[in-house]
């Protein structure tokens, strides 16, 4: 039994692991390429949301900024009397713009010559015409010469952010009014921009300084960003419309945290906006299509390979049912007939089997057969099926016997290789006859041996066969002879033919059957041939007339057998007609 | 394959198992964690009740509900700032997450004592000079806050003045010396006094009680008007201090615009309300477990003006346009 376990493993451990390996990889490939593709997609569909998003920031940070200068230049005009120096009238628009624009903290009128002429200030006390000179501060010469400047951005008592917006009136007599402005006010413009649930938007100075954050602490604190990788990459790439793709999208914030980010630059101050989310909340769409194609996937996998488990068994099991199958036969059980119903090669190759198996049987009847009847004889017996025809009954038949005279003294006085030639010579010269004339060779015992017709297949006439195959013999016997007598044996041959009825059939135990005719007339043969000289063939009344007709004899006389109560009449045959 | 389905299926279960009680173990750890502040003032807590109440709503909006998941210690000193050390030293002993202190002389107590509680202070005129805080941007060690941030506004008060009192002469300076930004803050309005050309007398009151012989000295030494400098005993008794003003005809440019809506004539001032709402900011970071000293101190964005222009009418002031400019509330 373990001979036949362990192959089985074998094969279907192969054809599992190819089931498995074929519509899992396949399904796994397919599947990979979706997440990869949808993960690329989604990525992309969110930075350009997201950095829609900071564009709209940027415009609005801009347009804060915007604002504060178009309140500036609406003061302007004011102050073209500077001649006149309307210090008062001044302070009053200052004041305005003071109320109007809360992010303004202090602003500063510097006359043509960069002479501070009137500062007003939220938090202390104006100061008019204090004469500071500020020719030679950017803020003056730019503004001077640009109309508008906003110069860059600083920190108040180091923790505040802002930045000074300059506007120069447009005559070359007008001077420039300095705002100072506080741009924790952009963190109302910031905190307002919502990312998702757990992303934020913040605003850096051109340094990568933060100027705006809803964690108003870090811009308290003076946060520096640019070693974020997103920032440096920002600072480095100038932001052209539709090259944004190239920006860094996936980074870290400053908790070291996973962020999607997208980032718009501010025109013209040269600040940008980024917006960031955690990558975890951006992608959860994405996650949860991956988990969805995931589980598919898994009962996909799940069922390949069920479905190869049962698809494995369906081929193992014919192919194991095969291997029983011939095992059996092998060990000698004919009988055994394979089931297989797969409706494919392996039916087919069963019922071959059974075929074999079948013929294997017949052949072995066959053989079997052979042992009595002439091949043809065994052939019509195993072809007609039925084994019958070998149970015992009655029938007349035709017996024929054939004896070697002086064997019994030659055996004595010769080696046993010798006998043995001289007895296969013997029964290939005579054993072929046999099978000639379709004789039932019933012994076949050394020097003797015995034949009979019409049984078990009948035949037309058993007598004149019988008597053609003793003369087919001594014929042979002839050349046999000659051929002995130069090797100085001196072997006769003497034969017995009767006709009568006997009861024919099986005789013998299982494993050694015999093929038997009991009677008087085996018997009569058998003394016709002890009684037969050399080259005689006896044959008895019966036999006599059913051949006479064709076989020309002569009468030897009454002859008193041993075993037998009457004389019996014998003729000799001498010859064809 | 049964075996696999089995193990699979067990997996499974143990997988659901585990998340569920990561799951009801999360919930339970939330509902049982009450956070616990303590919140220390020099008023008596029915007089700041308008603004405690705003901190509370505040808290609320960030998640912090008192009675649920937060329980304030409230405590004040009344008036008694003998009280401070003992208040103080009871609320630290119950190891809060985050104390709140009002005004300088609290945070002052509370900057000295010797704990790791963190600390949130409000009402503070000028943390940096009083040594409150390192700087701004880094306050160092386990306190920070809000801070007022006023001394440069009383000079803008001065100037104020001046300008609704044009023949101004003589401006009383009234002051509670006991507490440390004093000297810088008394500096920029003496220099915005020099401006103006006026004369400047100081006058004391460390005590409700000092209020009254206070204005009674401004009025013999002849004061026309007077300026504060910030202190949470003038604005806790705030309506004695505008009675005494009213009695005295003493105008004055209050640092709270509480100050006007009881009859004070005028207030430069941030807006208090605003003002404490940005602590509930901070003992929710606080609370959530950021350091104090990663969180920086912070200014006032914006400074109200307040005019009550029956008084002005009263004492027959004209508010001139450059002040009305500026007007956020004006009670008529």
């Amino acid at each position: 039994m373990a001979s036949e376990l362990k192959p089985r493993r074998h094969i279907f451990r192969k054809y599992m692991f190819l089931f498995v390996t074929v519509v899992s990889g396949a399904m796994l490939a397919s599947g990979l390429m979706e997440v990869y593709f949808s993960y690329q997609e989604n990525k992309t569909s969110l930075v350009r949301i997201q950095r829609e998003k900071a564009i709209a920031a940027a415009s609005k940070i801009g347009q804060f900024v915007k604002e504060i200068e178009r309140m500036i230049s609406w003061v302007v005009p004011s102050l073209r009397s500077a001649r006149a120096a309307n210090h008062d009238q001044w302070r009053i628009d200052f004041l305005r713009l003071l109320r109007n624009v809360p992010a303004v903290t202090e602003v500063r009128y510097l006359d043509s010559s960069g002479r501070e002429q009137l500062q007003v200030s939220r938090l202390a006390m104006d100061v008019v015409r204090s004469g500071a000179d500020f020719a030679q501060d950017p803020k003056f010469f730019n503004a001077k010469e640009n109309k508008i400047y906003s110069g860059p951005v600083y920190f108040r008592g180091g923790s505040e952010p802002y930045m000074s917006i300059a506007v120069a009136g447009r005559r070359v007599d007008s001077g420039v009014i300095v705002a100072e402005v506080n741009l924790k006010f952009v963190w109302e413009i910031i905190s307002r921009i919502t990312v998702g649930k757990a992303g934020r938007a913040y605003a850096t100075d051109s340094d990568g300084n933060l100027i705006a954050h809803p964690d108003i602490s870090l811009v308290l604190k003076k946060t520096n960003l640019s070693s974020l990788h997103q920032v440096a990459a920002a600072r480095v790439l100038a932001p052209e419309q539709g090259e944004w793709q190239r920006q860094v999208s996936v980074s870290k914030d400053l908790n070291g945290q996973n962020v999607l980010t997208a980032y718009a630059g501010i025109s013209p101050l040269g600040w940008f906006v980024f917006l960031e989310q955690p990558l975890e909340e951006a992608f959860e769409p994405l996650y949860a299509s991956i988990y969805r194609t995931a589980s598919l996937l898994f009962i996909g996998i799940v069922l390949s390979v069920l479905a190869s488990f049962v698809l494995a068994r369906r081929l193992v099991k014919p192919i194991r049912a095969l291997q029983k199958g011939a095992a059996l036969v092998a060990a000698g059980e004919l009988g055994h007939r394979i089931e297989i119903r797969t409706g494919d090669e392996l039916e087919s190759l069963g019922e071959e089997f059974n075929r074999m198996t079948a013929k294997i049987a017949e052949l072995e009847n066959v053989g079997r057969l052979k042992r009595f009847f002439s091949p043809q004889l065994s052939e019509l017996i195993v072809s007609s099926g039925d084994d019958r025809i070998l149970e015992s009954h009655r029938r007349e038949i035709a017996v024929v016997f054939c004896d070697l005279r002086g064997f019994t003294a030659f055996s004595e006085t010769h080696e046993p290789e010798e006998v043995m030639a001289v007895l296969r010579e013997f029964h290939e010269t005579v054993g072929p006859m046999i099978f000639r004339f379709e004789g039932t060779l019933e012994r076949f015992a050394g020097d003797g041996l015995m034949v009979f017709f019409n049984d078990p297949v009948p035949c037309q006439d058993p007598a004149m066969r019988a008597v053609r195959m003793a003369l087919a013999v001594r014929e042979g016997m002839g050349e046999l002879r000659e051929k002995w007598q130069k090797k100085g044996h001196d072997l006769g041959m003497g034969m017995g033919i009767a006709q009568g009825f006997a009861t024919l059939g099986r005789i013998g135990f299982e494993g050694r059957f015999d093929y038997a005719a009991i009677g008087t007339v085996t018997n009569l043969a058998a003394r016709l041939s002890d009684e037969a000289g050399d080259k005689q063939i006896l044959i008895n009344q019966s036999v006599s007339g059913e051949v006479g007709g064709l076989v020309e004899v002569e009468t030897v006389g009454e002859i008193v057998l041993k075993g037998l109560h009457r004389p019996v009449t014998v003729f000799n045959v001498l010859g064809l007609k | 394959m049964t075996r696999t389905c089995k193990s699979g299926m067990f997996l499974l279960c143990v997988f659901l198992i585990s998340a569920l009680l990561w799951l009801a173990a999360d919930r339970a750890g939330a509902e049982t964690q009450v956070a616990r502040i303590g919140y220390l003032i020099p008023m008596p807590l029915a007089q700041f009740a308008d603004l405690n109440k705003i901190f509370v709503e505040e808290l609320e909006k960030l998640g912090w509900t008192e009675g649920g998941n937060l329980t304030i210690e409230w405590r004040s000193i009344d008036g008694d700032e003998q009280r401070i050390p003992e208040l103080l030293a009871e609320l630290i002993a119950l190891e809060l997450g985050v104390i709140v202190t009002v005004a300088t002389p609290i945070t002052l107590a509370a900057k000295r004592a010797d704990t790791k509680t963190p600390f949130v202070f409000v009402f503070v005129s000028d943390p940096q000079e009083s040594k409150i805080i390192q700087s701004l941007a880094r306050p160092g060690g386990n306190i920070t806050g809000v801070s007022q941030m006023d001394t440069e506004l009383c000079g803008k008060r001065v100037q104020l003045l001046t300008e609704v009192m044009p023949q101004l002469k003589r401006l009383g300076v009234l002051l509670n010396p006991n507490v440390p930004y004093v000297p810088k803050m008394l500096k920029i309005t003496h220099q915005a006094a020099e401006t103006a050309n006026l004369e400047v007398h100081l006058f004391e009151a460390t005590s409700p009680k000092e209020l009254s012989p206070a204005f009674k000295a401004m009025s013999e030494k002849a004061m026309e008007a007077f300026v504060q400098l910030p202190h949470a005993m003038f604005w806790q008794h705030r309506e004695e201090v505008v009675r005494l003003a009213d009695r005295y005809r003493l105008p004055s440019v209050y640092e709270a615009t509480e100050f006007v809506s009881i009859g004070g004539l005028m207030a430069y001032a941030e807006n208090f309300p605003a003002h404490i709402r940005r602590a509930a900011a901070y003992v929710d970071q606080i609370l959530r477990g950021t350091e104090p000293a990663a969180l920086p101190a912070s200014q006032p964005m914006e400074f109200e003006l307040a005019i009550n222009l029956r008084t002005a009418r009263n004492w027959n002031l004209n508010i001139p346009e450059s002040v009305l400019v500026l007007a956020d509330q004006i009670i008529e």
